[in-house]
């Protein structure tokens, strides 16, 4: 019980995050079927519409939005700073910050990993590595994206007995930016909204506000 | 990028891949298969056996279009026999061009590839081919 208390946040995401998905795929495949009806064509499997490409650019356009959401917010918000928010460090901050503040090399405690530790490429790597690991994710889903994206769109071309296009084609199609750019535009409004909303307003007890008597001019302050 | 991370892009991208239509030799053979087949029974006046490779849309066309039944109408196609020179499969939608320069489009059904355009000529990526039989 102590461990689903102390991991009680990546548990409840990841249950919900896995709910949603297997409630898109239901009501995606049944979608799916009912376009195949209108059509003159046959309904398929739920397992052949889970492998499908239409099942997955649909996945795939909103992970790699939301990838890129954090990823940056996390590097923006190393030089960026809005004052009287919470998301924010103080204006004096802005930058990488120095080795003491970071608590690298030699100014790491026992506590801190091992790589913070060592030095050179290793603490230089680790000291990047969540954005690394985050611009991964975020080009992998948008290479996912943009694959099972340039089947569905030639899918319909034969559909529409029109020639197909190749995967550099289809970069360049409106499609393939149309699907991209209405999922940025949606996280770059919430983050946004959240870190000037975050100056007025409070959630007494999240981290993710200020203490409820917090001024609004307090930056980098969390509940 | 640590191991695991690794592991998992490299795992996003074959089924990536797997979705986008990359490694699907068999729905590449079997569409090529119909297509040479439908040409060469049309060719070869077999009328039944053309008609049985053509979806049940484009049948219906062509027996509405020549008022007779399909297996009469599909031999009056002008089309040559030709081997198929190409083939490329989306989703569950597939082209196959012929060596002469003609298109056929195809759709997976609950019985397996038929076609549903036929003796097509291509206008590009922006306006539909002009074809002698289609749904």
């Amino acid at each position: 019980m102590r461990f689903v208390r102390d991991n009680s946040l990546s548990l409840f995401f990841l249950a919900i995050f896995l709910a949603a998905l297997a409630g898109q795929a239901l009501v995606g495949h049944g979608q799916f079927n009912h376009d195949q009806l209108l059509h003159h064509g046959d309904p398929i499997s739920l397992g052949r519409y889970l492998t499908s490409s239409e099942f997955a650019v649909d996945v795939a356009e909103n992970w790699q939005s939301e990838y890129l959401q954090f990823t940056l917010y996390i590097l923006a918000t190393v030089w960026l700073v809005q004052r009287g928010s919470p998301e924010s460090k103080p204006p004096g901050d802005i930058g990488l910050e120095s080795d003491e503040k970071q608590r690298v090399g030699k100014h790491a405690d026992r506590s801190s990993p091992r790589w913070a530790k060592l030095g050179g490429l290793r603490t230089a790597l680790y000291s990047s590595s969540l954005v690394i690991v985050m611009t991964v994710f975020w080009l992998g889903s948008w290479l996912a994206q943009s694959l099972a994206g340039w089947s569905t769109y030639n899918a319909n071309q034969i559909d529409h007995q029109a020639g197909t296009v190749s995967w550099l084609g289809y970069i360049g199609t409106n499609e393939f930016w149309d699907r991209t750019l209405q999922n940025w535009q949606s996280e770059f409004l919430a983050v946004g909204s959240m870190a000037i909303f975050a100056v007025y307003l409070r959630q007494r007890g999240s981290p993710e506000s200020k203490p409820v008597g917090a001024p609004h001019e307090a930056t980098g302050v969390e509940g | 990028m640590d191991l695991a991370t690794g592991r998992s892009a490299a795992l996003a991208l074959a089924l990536a891949l797997a979705v986008a239509g990359c490694g699907r030799d068999g729905d590449r053979q079997a569409v090529r298969a119909v297509a040479g087949g439908f040409y060469a029974a049309v060719a070869q006046h077999h009328g039944e056996r053309a008609c049985a490779l053509l979806s049940a849309d484009t049948r219906m066309a062509l027996e509405q279009q020549e008022s007779e039944p399909c297996a009469r109408a599909v031999e009056k196609l002008s089309l040559k026999a030709e081997r198929p020179a190409t083939a490329e499969v989306y989703s569950s939608e597939a082209l196959v061009r012929l060596v002469g320069g003609d298109t056929v489009f195809l759709g997976d059904t609950a019985h397996g590839w038929r076609i549903s355009a036929a003796g097509c000529q291509m206008k590009g990526d922006r306006e539909p081919a002009d074809c002698e039989l289609e749904d």
